[in-house]
């Protein structure tokens, strides 16, 4: 078999071409790998000096991220649903979403029974711009709910994450209590601080991390806030008014 | 020199209040190997834990003058079966922690009394044998490079042939400023083993006596415990006797 | 070097005095000869299992009787002339005799009685 393949080599001009290349790509892919693996050493080592010595840290680390992820789309699920709600409630000349459809199905020539989905499909794209047009026939002074308003209970999931995170702090503290009593050891180190170092960084480092989130998805939440509506719609200092107040109600929504 | 001043420690209160150590003075010099002896409850352990500050106590513990901070806690070491090694960490790794956190950590004396107990380098604690978990702990407090050293029973579960090894392996590293505690059942085993033996008995000291002394005057440190103990219980006996007397005249 | 796997101890003396009663022991059997080295202190007292107080007093006691000479920090050596042989050997008979004649005189044994027993049992 090996024999048949060489002499296809040999007399293939270009098989030689494509195996060296593959082995150029295979040597990139390997490079690539091993400085991944050198990170990742790095980091946790790092961390294995962040927790208490011997604590199974990546378990942890595994579910916060992916808490984090849950929380983040729960939110969104949350800031949608609020901005939705303050979106519809504006008046608007054309009284209801069914006149907008009949408009949309006449001018695009869109048939009954086809779906009408307008954001971000290549199909109707042009509704896109169509949408805020018609926004656009917001009655005058017509004023869409404040970002604080529609803010308001979407960051909930992440206090509980976040509480959640902070309990891991007393689950390391007990850590030397259990199996064996290291505490012993860790009472005996000349640097003191060292227990609570363990025990509390990496909670912080989780709960900072959900901070940044949470910034984050702010910030995309504004951006959106601001895209489907004109700015006519808006009332003015929304942002220092978000900081004023918003801040404090994002946490805890009407409902919970 | 580590020095106790009338040490105190009452545990619980009210019906179930007992006085674990009662008003207990000690002087421990640098250089003696010393056998910690009494029954069980008789505040061995809770004699080491007020040494080493881990325990409310009346009374002073001092080292060198001083009393014990955290500058000079390293001095002490300390073995105990309860074992105070991180389970999930490989031996290699504690000896990175002790280097990283004892200035004094011995690398040269870590390798040899692993290599001695014949102890894998790179396995968790946690899967060692009872008998390898015990050696290690003893292992680590004799590597941190303390003065003092103390072991509260640390022995449970080893056999009487890596006993008889490791007081061996003991007295040939042991230098002659380092300092040995080593509180224990084993009587006749650790008795040519140690310099001085200090006797407990429901939280006082009963006893207090070199190992020369005795040799001096003969006697065995069987003898001699079996000696202080029968001295305790005769007052007991004489106080019975004499209630009893007065019930009768009465 | 002077080797001790012959030496067994038990709890009939002081250790320090059966070390003592060992080295006196191979002096007058010849297995010690002038110049022999002896263990260290550190580790006789490991090779023993004995605290090292022990050891120190039993080299010491040596020492004082000029069975052996230690330069400080250096080894210990046996030094032993053909006058010191014959003392140590004195003194060695002297204390299994007495024991044996101790232990004759307690069961009642009259002194040619027991010089009789010594002829009987001699061979």
């Amino acid at each position: 078999m090996r024999r048949i393949f060489e002499e296809w080599v040999v007399t293939n001009p270009f098989a030689g071409w494509e195996r060296q290349q593959s082995v150029e790509d295979d040597a990139r892919w390997n490079r690539r790998k091993k400085r991944w693996k050198i990170f990742e050493a790095w980091c946790e080592r790092k961390i294995n000096r962040m927790t208490p010595p011997g604590f199974e840290w990546k378990p942890i680390l595994n579910w916060s991220v992916a808490g984090m992820g849950i929380c983040s789309l729960i939110s969104i699920f949350r800031f949608l649903g609020r901005y939705g709600k303050a979106w519809r409630s504006l008046k608007w000349d054309i009284q209801t979403m069914a006149e907008y459809e009949a408009y949309v199905r006449e001018h695009y020539g869109v048939q009954t029974g086809e779906s009408l989905w307008f954001i971000g499909n290549g199909k109707y794209k042009d509704e896109w711009m169509t949408i805020r047009e018609f926004i656009s026939v917001v009655e005058e002074g017509e004023l869409i709910s404040s970002f604080s308003w529609v803010m308001k209970g979407v960051m909930a999931p992440f206090v509980y994450l976040m509480a959640i995170i902070l309990l891991l702090t007393i689950f390391h503290y007990l850590y030397y209590y259990r199996e064996t009593k290291s505490i012993y050891l860790m009472k005996r180190l000349p640097n003191r601080s060292e227990l609570h170092r363990r025990s509390l960084s990496l909670p912080l480092i989780l709960v900072a991390a959900c901070v940044v989130v949470i910034v984050l998805l702010t910030a995309v939440c504004c951006g959106w806030y601001y895209l489907w509506v004109p700015d006519r719609c808006i009332a003015p200092g929304q942002l220092s008014h978000f900081l004023r107040e918003g801040i404090f109600t994002m946490w805890r929504g009407d409902g919970l | 020199m580590i020095e106790l001043k009338e040490i105190s420690k009452v545990y619980g209160s009210g019906y179930t209040r007992k006085k674990a150590l009662d008003k207990v003075s000690l002087s421990i010099p640098q250089g003696q190997i010393v056998g910690l002896f009494g029954e069980n409850g008789a505040g061995k352990t809770t004699l080491m834990k007020c040494i080493l500050g881990y325990i409310h106590h009346d009374g002073k513990v001092t080292l060198d003058g001083e009393p014990i901070t955290p500058k000079n806690i390293i001095r002490i070491s300390y073995a105990t079966n309860e074992h105070s090694f991180f389970p999930g960490l490989t031996a290699k790794a504690h000896a990175e922690f002790y280097a990283e956190h004892f200035p004094k950590f011995s690398e040269k004396r870590f390798k040899a009394l692993m290599e001695f107990f014949e102890l894998p380098e790179n396995k968790p604690i946690r899967h060692f044998s009872t008998g390898q978990k015990n050696q290690f702990e003893v292992v680590m407090a004799m590597c941190q490079g303390a003065d003092y050293i103390l072991m509260d029973e640390p022995f449970a579960g080893n056999d009487v042939f890596n006993r008889e090894d490791f007081y061996k392996v003991l007295l040939g590293i042991l230098e002659p400023h380092e300092t040995v505690v080593l509180s224990t059942h084993l009587l006749e085993e650790v008795e040519n083993f140690i310099g001085r033996a200090v006797l407990l008995h429901n939280g006082r000291i009963v006893g207090d006596v070199t190992t020369m002394e005795l040799e001096e005057t003969g006697r065995s440190l069987m003898d001699y415990v079996k000696e202080t103990y029968n001295y305790r219980s005769d007052r007991v006996v004489k106080v019975i006797r004499e209630l009893g007397s007065s019930e009768s005249d009465s | 070097m002077i080797s001790f796997e012959q030496f067994l101890m038990d709890d009939s003396s002081p250790i320090y005095l059966q070390i003592i009663g060992y080295i006196k022991s191979g002096i007058v059997a010849g297995t010690i000869r002038d110049g022999d080295e002896m263990p260290s202190r550190r580790m006789l007292s490991a090779l023993l299992g004995v605290n090292p107080n022990t050891i120190q007093k039993a080299y010491a006691l040596l020492e004082e009787e000029g069975i052996i000479h230690s330069r400080s920090g250096a080894k210990s050596f046996v030094v032993l002339d053909g006058e010191k042989i014959e003392a140590v050997r004195e003194e060695m008979l002297k204390h299994t005799v007495l024991a044996a004649v101790n232990s004759m005189k307690q069961m009642g044994v009259s002194k040619t009685e027991a010089l009789a027993l010594i002829g009987k049992y001699w061979s």
